[in-house]
């Protein structure tokens, strides 16, 4: 053992002893009531398979078309019952005030990862809602979707959860599976089979540098727990090179989960390619999970800053990470601005938001962050409704088994569907930041907080992101408000229902969190522990 | 709670239109009509309750928590300087909905819905004592604006309603920045608490001024930041004209008086030779794009850069005369372009046209246009016993004081004023009446006259008893004058 350093050795005969002590006992009930939420997730996706499987028919007759509707109705309702339980359930953890541990430590519940398990919850629960729609509109009303978002789910409430290396790894690896199973989801069509391929490769990739990351960061402090890790970056113990190493590739294989500049080529294409409803449901749910996790790992294995002369790690990553987020905020919008369809303005403008988060995350690091992780969470908020209720609209508009996705095909929207367009409008709105909406208000909270961390700079190029993002999302407003339609959209097919229900809830909801926007700052740095 | 209702009836009625079946005009029309008139009727309130002798400070204040963790208030109240602007909002809004009556035919109830709560907004800027609710408010108002400029307007629309939202905005997100650092230095977006704290100074200090300063420039509009006036005049509907030219332009001074100059009273010092400058150039520029213009309303269009050229050199004149003359100036120019734009609508219901070749002897056909376009071009260009002369006189004598070239080139944009204006009316009214057209042109109709008497009755009032109006603004500019020496301005 002479090639390992004495401080890792020290650590895994610690290791050893502490596994002997693990006996088949200890994992009792408290533990599963801790992961409870994704529970739920798991076993209704289970069981919505299973319905699928052994209830569909196989022959083309009139009778099992109609047992078929019937079985869909019976899974969407089911899908959405299994998602309102597990809300439930987080809502009744974000209740008890100290944070608990479970599963030896795998898993941490608090408001922190409480609160973004709502957020994730919400997207799912709005875009299975949508998804009503959209898979009768696209004769694509097959048991996995469910399946596939309920395991996505799950398998994102245990990241956000995760409070050890292993634990994250295994989380992501498996959200990562359900959504490029997602983006291929339409199997007939060519392009959402490319775009999952592709997303697909270079999400392996991804996966690599993450693990490759996490093991060197494993291997710098010889914890796999995130807060022992914390304690012994804290005390100076760990090797501070491989600390470095470790933490850039990490911040690489998250960049990409997250879609920040440069680190965001797959997705454009995969957020085009993917079914709307699955596009909707992946650039909230997924993001939100990613950045939640990423500001957590940051936060806990800060390094506080050394003597004079020589930069932390966290300093280092810092400046690294406001980098990118002026590059990721200035790339999204500058490209969206070229954009003719609308699906790929809105993964641009996926993109400049990610930007945005990072800037709250790049605030949160520094010297006066405690506004930072609540602003960043409460981003998430407005952000989710708003992703979702627009590419619900992509769905929405799609006929014949197409979507519409150029700008022309919103023209005069507000004549033909007059409440649609106003929803629309407070919508993108919001997207732009221009107050009554939540949009603002996150908006807000972000360049506070990065002006009260001294990052001026960082607010200033998010204000001139923000000054060119205007003008996509005025050019939706110009079509649906201000042009003539060419040809009158088409009667509304019979499944709109939910579409609308999920746009109305979500504009509703802005303009509510709007004039309502209070936060109670410093609340959730405090359940991390921090 | 004055104030809350004045702005609340607009929302309200917006909400109640929305209830109202989209084809019944008439009906729609009607209800949005009553509640402007309310509207009116609370800020004549308003007005009415005005204690111009209460002393220091803001009257009718209320004061709410809205957002505790940012320290965010509904706070609102106004002084002798905003009173007379909330007046003139809530009177142009009725006469907008009035002069819509018969050219704006699509879309009605959302018609109405846009410029009610644009009204809210406007009103909602001069009477906001937080920052942050000023800076919504600020915000809120651009929306109805662009819509109205875009979906009513003319043949440009699109492009001078996003021309106008884009440099708008650019200008308040900058604001939005500066307001943010503003809060992390003071502590407080109260309006009055941050009076009192030690004022921003030295560089960031001048930066925030300039921040504040570009936003309001854009609204104002001061050269070179201006070229989105023309357009967003001319595509605009009559309605958002005189809502544009009459209430719109003056919440960029408003600005200027209640936040950037007392806020960096140092930066402003600074700054004010600059502007002062920009402003003259605009005085001059925009008149003499005056008489190249072919089309009345893009005429009227520069002429408002100029005349608001003349309000910002009497504000950053900082001294008694310039102020007061500025505060009365913007409610004058509100009046008389205002009343421009709504004889020009009622000139283009009729021949829609607007260019200027198309008209000539209308003198003998519609008297009573004739008679009012005159009264209102004269009082436009400043003649005595009419709303605009006191205005002037009171910017070119601060002017004056402060620099005798300013008072000169300033002088010069009034000659220049006058020519063209005149020019602008011997070119539509006199002359031969040599088209069909123009012969067969009918005169102003009973509702026509409904909504521009009453302004005329205006003009003639501000001309002749202006020392009522300056006795409630008196005041208020003392204690602003007083802040500003203060603060070390």
């Amino acid at each position: 053992m002479d090639h390992i350093p004495t401080f890792l050795q020290s650590k895994l005969s610690l290791g050893q002893s502490a596994a002997a002590e693990i006996s088949p006992g200890l994992v009792s009930a408290g533990d599963f009531q801790a992961i409870l939420p994704a529970l739920v997730f798991i076993a209704t996706g289970t069981l919505l398979l299973m319905l699928d499987c052994f209830t569909r028919g196989l022959s083309h007759t009139d009778e099992t078309r109609k047992n078929r509707s019937s079985l869909s109705t019976a899974i969407n309702f089911l899908g959405l019952l299994g998602t309102v339980v597990a809300g439930a359930c987080a809502c009744a953890s974000m209740e008890q005030a100290d944070p608990s541990l479970a599963f030896q430590n795998y898993i941490r519940v608090d408001s922190f990862s409480s609160a973004v398990s709502l957020i994730i919850i919400l997207g799912t629960f709005f875009s299975l809602l949508a998804a009503i729609d959209y898979l009768k509109r696209f004769d694509a009303e097959h048991g996995e979707f469910h399946c596939l978002v309920h395991y996505a789910a799950a398998s994102m409430l245990l990241f956000v959860q995760a409070n050890n290396l292993i634990m994250l790894f295994l989380a992501v690896e498996t959200l990562s599976m359900a959504a490029y199973l997602l983006t291929s989801y339409l199997r007939d069509s060519r392009r959402s089979v490319e775009g999952g391929l592709k997303y697909f490769i270079l999400g392996s990739f991804s996966s690599g540098f993450l693990l490759f990351g996490l093991t060197l960061v494993f291997g710098a402090t010889g914890e796999l727990e995130l807060q022992e890790i914390a304690k012994s970056i804290a005390g100076g113990e760990a090797d501070r090179s491989l600390l470095l190493a470790g933490m850039a590739l990490t911040v690489v294989g998250m960049g990409f989960k997250v879609g920040a500049f440069p680190f965001h080529s797959w997705l454009p294409d995969a957020y085009e390619a993917a079914p709307s409803v699955a596009t909707g449901f992946m650039s909230v749910t997924v993001k939100s999970a990613a950045i939640a996790v990423l500001l957590r790992f940051l936060l806990l294995a800060a390094e506080p800053a050394g003597e004079a002369g020589t930069a932390s790690v966290t300093e280092i990553l810092s400046s690294v990470l406001s980098l990118l987020a002026i590059a990721t905020m200035l790339f999204g919008n500058l490209v969206a601005l070229m954009q003719n369809s609308v699906k790929r303005m809105l993964a641009y403008s996926a993109i400049g938001h990610t930007g945005y988060l990072l800037v709250g995350i790049v605030a949160a690091l520094g010297p006066g962050g405690e506004l930072a992780p609540d602003a960043v969470i409460f981003y998430l908020l407005p952000y989710t409704l708003m992703s979702i209720a627009v590419f619900t609209l992509l769905g929405y508009m799609g006929r014949d088994g197409k979507d519409r996705e150029l700008f022309e095909d919103y023209r005069g929207l507000s004549t033909s569907r007059p409440a649609l367009a106003l929803c629309l409008l407070v919508i993108l709105v919001s997207f732009a930041g221009i107050p009554p909406t939540a949009g603002f208000w996150a908006k807000l909270y972000i360049f506070r907080a990065a002006i009260a961390g001294g990052h001026t700079w960082l607010a200033l190029t998010g204000i001139l992101a923000s000054i060119v993002s205007l003008y996509f999302y005025l050019r939706l407003v110009v079509n649906i408000y201000m042009r003539p339609a060419e040809e009158e959209l088409d009667a509304d097919p019979d499944s709109s229902l939910a579409s609308g229900l999920v746009i109305t809830a979500a504009a509703v909801a802005l303009v509510i969190l709007g004039l309502f926007p209070d936060l109670e700052f410093g609340s959730l740095i405090k359940a991390l522990g921090k | 709670m004055s104030i809350t209702l004045t702005l609340l009836i607009p929302v309200a009625t917006a909400l109640l239109l929305l209830c109202i079946p989209k084809d019944k005009t008439a009906e729609l029309r009607i209800t949005a009509l009553f509640g402007s008139l309310a509207t009116l009727a609370f800020s004549l309130a308003l007005l009415g309750g005005f204690d111009a002798q209460y002393g220091a400070g803001f009257q009718f204040t209320e004061k709410h928590e809205w957002v505790p963790s940012l320290q965010v208030h509904y706070h609102v109240g106004i002084d002798g300087i905003s009173l007379f602007l909330v007046v003139l909002s809530a009177l142009l809004t009725p006469i907008a909905i009035l002069c819509s009556w018969k050219s704006v035919e699509k879309r009605v109830r959302e018609f109405h819905i846009a410029l009610l709560l644009l009204t809210s907004g406007v009103i909602g800027v001069f009477v906001a004592l937080d920052l942050l609710l000023f800076y919504v408010f600020w915000e809120v108002m651009l929306i109805p604006m662009y819509l109205l400029v875009g979906i009513w307007g003319g043949t440009e629309r699109i492009r001078a309603a996003v021309k106008f939202f884009i440099y708008t905005m650019a200008g308040s997100l900058l604001m939005f920045l500066a307001i943010l650092y503003l809060y992390q230095h003071t502590g407080t977006f109260s309006v009055e608490d941050i009076y009192q704290k030690p004022p921003l100074t030295g560089t960031a200090g001048l930066l925030c001024f300039l921040a504040f300063a570009l936003s309001f420039a854009i609204k104002v509009p001061l050269f070179p930041v201006h070229t989105w006036l023309p357009d967003a005049h001319t595509e605009a509907p009559t309605a958002g004209s005189v809502i544009l030219a009459g209430v719109l332009l003056k919440l960029g001074i408003y600005g200027f008086i209640r936040f950037a100059i007392p806020f960096f009273p140092e930066a402003a010092v600074l700054a004010a030779p600059w502007i002062s400058v920009l402003a003259i150039i605009g005085i001059i520029f925009g008149a003499l794009m005056c008489f190249v213009q072919e089309d009345m309303k893009r005429l009227i269009a520069y002429s408002s850069v100029s005349h608001m050229g003349f309000v910002v050199l009497g504000l950053f004149a900082f001294n008694e005369q310039g102020v007061q003359g500025c505060v009365l100036q913007m409610v004058n120019h509100g009046i008389s372009t205002g009343a421009l734009f709504l004889l020009i609508g009622a000139i283009y219901e009729r021949r829609h046209t607007r260019r200027i070749i198309d008209f000539g002897g209308l003198a003998p056909v519609a008297p009573k246009l004739a008679i009012i376009f005159f009264i209102t071009t004269l009082s436009s260009i400043g003649l005595p016993f009419l709303n605009g002369f006191v205005g002037e006189f009171l910017i070119l004598q601060g002017a004056y004081s402060r620099n005798i070239f300013y008072a000169a080139f300033a002088g010069l944009g009034i000659i220049l004023g006058a020519i063209y204006m005149l020019t602008l009316y011997r070119r539509i009214f006199f002359g031969e009446t040599d088209r069909e057209e123009n012969a067969e042109m009918k005169d102003l109709d009973g509702r026509e006259l409904a909504f521009l008497l009453p302004l005329v009755g205006l003009m003639v009032f501000l001309g002749l008893f202006s020392p009522w109006f300056t006795a409630k603004v008196q005041p208020s500019i003392e204690v602003w004058m007083t802040l500003l020496l203060e603060r070390g301005g």
